[in-house]
């Protein structure tokens, strides 16, 4: 874990320094939670955020983006691709590992999403170490620590953070403004963070694990516990549309006033709602929602266990948080494995 | 030759047509690709030769229905604009008294003057092309929907819940701000208008299909209303829906 | 990260022009297209396109011409969303559309050489099969295939899509042609009455070299293989195309998603032991 020391005085520095050729995003206040927002000075950073209600990969894959712009008299269209170099600052690990998923996604089979990828290169990552909060469940799935996909990685250790080092534009960053390499004291009070954090966590998979949770799904298919949550969700898809690993998108058109000019955009979807397996000819193939959530928890523990090598949940907790009637993965599985 | 278009209205407040008459940064784009021959709150010329009527307002009157009737012989589209006229708005409440009573007590001496019957949606009495729901209509929704018909393409309004349009926008989630919210029954379209003004979604735009009513009145009571409350709050705007009936 | 691949959006479609526009039935049309470079869309039967219309959207087809068919190819489209009603209604012949793909697997041909073919077309699901069809029937192809069976059911005798080809299968010799409407109401209609399944025991098949293509509305799928198993089909042999709300065509909106497979990229044809291992696939 060699690194860096960055005082309060020199994260200012860092952040600055990177504000003169980045937007620099990072968690915010708002209102009564936090969410990463473009900032205006350092001083607007909430390093001690809990979670955002949406996860920083609104920038590299946005709620609405435009996919082309087209001219209906001409036939013809272009593609948009957002260039913008952006500064994602602040992103807890599992925030960090939903955006190694979405990487993988957007890239697979030999599909290349540029409008997903060029943002992608042209976005820096610095984490931040955290401590979980009261819905995170990171280390049932792996999602703990994050090993890479960081350009920085800030752990506290009391004023200071050791500023870990993941890519070569980390590195040259940190020696721009002059930070100094960490000592091993530092080193172990990183170290002793990171154990502090492991311990505080307290929602957990009673009887699975990040591996085999997988083969859990798969011996629960036919579970009574599906349709009993049938009951209670409102399949309002607020659990897919908060998800850091949630890239399911509709695509619409929408004309400019003078009927010519127009976008294609791509808009977040979601599998808990009614419509998303419904084909034209009417025929839903999930109509029930214990059918879209048992498809929600599945693609998340299972389905996608196979190209990604490990859950796609990484345990921010967001899905509880923004469930009003608390349909809890962590629940979920426990009631399954009881 | 523009498509002609007409105006009409009737139990309603006429919020509906003025949230159009308030678009002035469009309205002049939209008149250069329809002709209005027939608004009675925004212009004094009337003509019953139109292609496209949209209608706002409940039908609560027996002499409401021939008008009506007229209003499809001559136009190709009927659009119903508004909760009054989608499925009987804030007006529809009155059907869950008796109708004399009622009458009574809203007009008191003069009663005997007002012919009313049980409040119903456009659809209720005539074949209608499409709806815009929502207490008002939402002027952006309005105009993509005359965008759609000009073009030739079925307009689109929303099949999920208004949770969904908060979400995209980032919103602080009505409950954490220990507020009551209909936003995940009721149909989006309106880009979470009232969450996005810290205002609970009052369901003006109606239910969602397969709403999971009984679900969402446990996260009302939890949130501190009776269930009687409860209750009366999906009969504000979703009385007409089945699930709100029973 | 992989950098720069390929510069090009997965999503811009290229134009072709509609060359041929013929009604079918009230509520499905026969369009031909070409792309005005003459190039061919390289497609294996049993692939879908997704065809775009600016302003309007896109919609998943499935190309219902065999790829032997060069120059050109065709879609069979129902009306039933924004695109295929703009398509039927607002283009006519020599308007532009835009095309996507093609997609998907598509039928492994390569294995079925040496075999019988049993289609069996319900609906709307003779439009893919039609590829398969008119490719084992392709005369620099038919002698790659033995025998060749074609079940085509239909609601009524009003719907038959490619009449004029389903009455040229029933002349010719080396096919066997079964017909089937759900319901007769139409005196001039002469044949089988009942589901598609009526007309699998009516053909002498030999279970040991023939191999069963399907494609139709949702519902048919396990009634026809419950058939066939009665009359001993393999299931390694039964083949199907299935449908999905297929909105990207990569791999990425999720929409198709069966289990732990996308059906615009590992389907839309699956063999039964497959279809088999999905839960909710038929």
């Amino acid at each position: 874990m060699q690194g860096y020391i960055l005082t309060m005085d020199s994260l200012r520095n860092l952040v600055q320094e990177l504000m003169k050729t980045y937007k620099v995003v990072a968690p915010v206040k708002k209102e009564t939670r936090f969410d990463f927002c473009e900032i205006e000075k350092f001083d607007d950073i909430r390093l001690d955020y809990d979670t955002s209600i949406l996860p920083p990969k609104k920038y590299l894959s946005p709620p609405v983006e435009t996919l082309l712009r087209f001219k209906r008299s001409e036939n013809k269209a272009e593609p948009v691709f957002d260039t913008t170099p952006v500064v994602l600052f602040g992103l807890h690990p599992c925030d960090i590992k939903g955006i190694k998923h979405l990487d993988q996604a957007f890239s697979e089979n030999n599909n290349y999403d540029r409008h997903y990828l060029a943002k992608r290169e042209n976005a820096l990552i610095i984490g931040l170490e955290c401590l979980p909060y009261d819905y995170c469940f990171c280390s049932s799935v792996g999602s703990t620590f994050a090993k890479d996909g960081f350009d920085i990685m800030l752990i506290p250790i009391g004023d200071s953070y050791l500023a870990e080092v993941g890519s070569k534009k980390g590195e040259e960053l940190l020696k721009r403004i002059q930070a100094k390499p960490s000592q091993e004291l530092d080193i172990k009070k990183a170290e002793a963070f990171k154990s502090e954090k492991e311990k505080k966590i307290v929602r957990r998979f009673n009887k699975v694990n990040a591996s085999t949770v997988r083969d859990l799904m798969q011996r629960t298919w036919d579970h009574k516990h599906w349709k009993e949550l049938e009951e209670r969700c409102l399949a309002c898809g607020s659990c897919n549309l908060v998800c850091p690993t949630c890239f399911c998108f509709d695509v619409q058109d929408e004309v400019h006033i003078n009927l010519d000019d127009g976008e294609r955009r791509r808009i977040w979807d979601g599998c808990m709602l009614v419509d998303f397996a419904k084909v034209g000819s009417g025929e839903n193939f999930r109509e029930h929602r214990s059918q879209r959530l048992r498809h929600r928890i599945n693609r998340k523990f299972n389905y996608l266990y196979d190209r990604f090598n490990s859950p796609t949940c990484v345990g921010c907790g967001r899905c509880v948080r923004a469930c009003t009637v608390k349909i809890d993965p962590v629940e979920i599985v426990n009631e399954l494995s009881r | 030759m523009k498509p002609r278009v007409a105006f009409f209205d009737f139990a309603s407040c006429e919020g509906c047509q003025l949230s159009v008459i308030n678009m002035e940064n469009e309205l002049l784009d939209i008149v250069s690709h329809i002709d209005i021959v027939n608004f009675r709150e925004a212009m004094t010329e009337a003509s019953d030769d139109y292609d496209i009527a949209f209608i706002e307002g409940s039908v609560t009157r027996e002499y409401d229905i021939p008008r009506l009737k007229k209003i499809r012989e001559n136009a190709k589209f009927v659009i119903p604009i508004g909760a009054c006229a989608c499925t009987g708005g804030v007006n529809f409440r009155k059907n869950f008294y008796e109708l004399n009573e009622i009458r009574y007590y809203v007009y008191r001496d003069s009663a005997k003057y007002f012919d009313t019957f049980a409040t119903r949606p456009v659809k209720a009495v005539i074949p209608v092309d499409f709806e815009i729901p929502g207490c008002p209509i939402n002027a952006k929704e309005f105009l993509s929907v005359v965008k759609s018909l000009l073009i030739g393409k079925k307009p689109e309004i929303p099949n999920y819940p208004v949770c969904v349009e908060c979400k995209l926008l980032g919103n602080v989630c009505m409950y954490d701000k220990g507020e009551v919210c209909l936003g995940a029954v009721t149909r989006a379209g309106c880009g979470a208008w009232c969450p996005s003004n810290s205002s609970g979604c009052e369901g003006c735009r109606g239910l969602v299909d397969e709403p999971n009513k009984n679900s969402e009145i446990e996260v009302l009571t939890k949130a501190g209303l009776t269930v009687e409350d409860a209750i009366q709050k999906f009969r504000i705007f979703a009385g007409y829906f089945e699930e709100v009936k029973k | 990260m992989v950098a720069n691949i390929q510069e090009k959006s997965l999503y811009l479609p290229r134009l072709a022009k509609m060359t041929k526009k013929e009604r079918f039935t009230e509520k499905e049309m026969f369009f031909e297209f070409r792309f005005d470079d003459g190039s061919n869309l390289n497609h294996r039967p049993g692939q879908f396109v997704e065809l775009s219309i600016y302003g309007i959207g896109e919609a998943p087809i499935s190309i219902s011409s065999s790829p032997t068919q060069q120059g050109y190819f065709e879609l069979c489209v129902r009306a039933v969303g924004r695109v295929t009603n703009y398509l039927h209604k607002n283009l006519d012949v020599g308007s532009y559309v835009g095309i996507r793909g093609p997609f998907g697997n598509g039928f492994p041909y390569e294995k079925f050489k040496g075999y019988d073919m049993l289609f069996i077309c319900g609906g709307l699901g003779v439009a893919p099969l039609r590829s398969l069809i008119n490719y084992t029937l392709d005369k620099t192809k038919r002698n790659e295939f033995g025998k060749v069976y074609i079940l085509y059911g239909c609601k009524n005798n009003q719907e038959w899509l490619y009449q004029k080809e389903v009455e040229s299968w029933l002349n010719r010799a080396d096919v066997e042609t079964y017909l089937t409407v759900d319901k007769c109401t139409d005196s001039n209609w002469k044949g089988n009455v009942g589901v598609i399944t009526t007309l699998i025991p009516k053909v002498n098949f030999d279970v040991n070299k023939t191999i069963a293509v399907i494609c139709g509305p949702p519902v048919m799928y396990k009634f026809v293989v419950l058939e066939l198993k009665n009359r001993n089909f393999k299931e390694e042999n039964i083949y199907m195309s299935l449908e999905r709300k297929m909105k990207c065509g990569v791999g990425k909106c999720g929409h198709c998603q069966i289990n732990n497979v996308y059906v615009c990229q590992s389907g839309p044809v699956f063999d039964l032991p497959t279809v088999r291992k999905l839960q909710e696939a038929i």
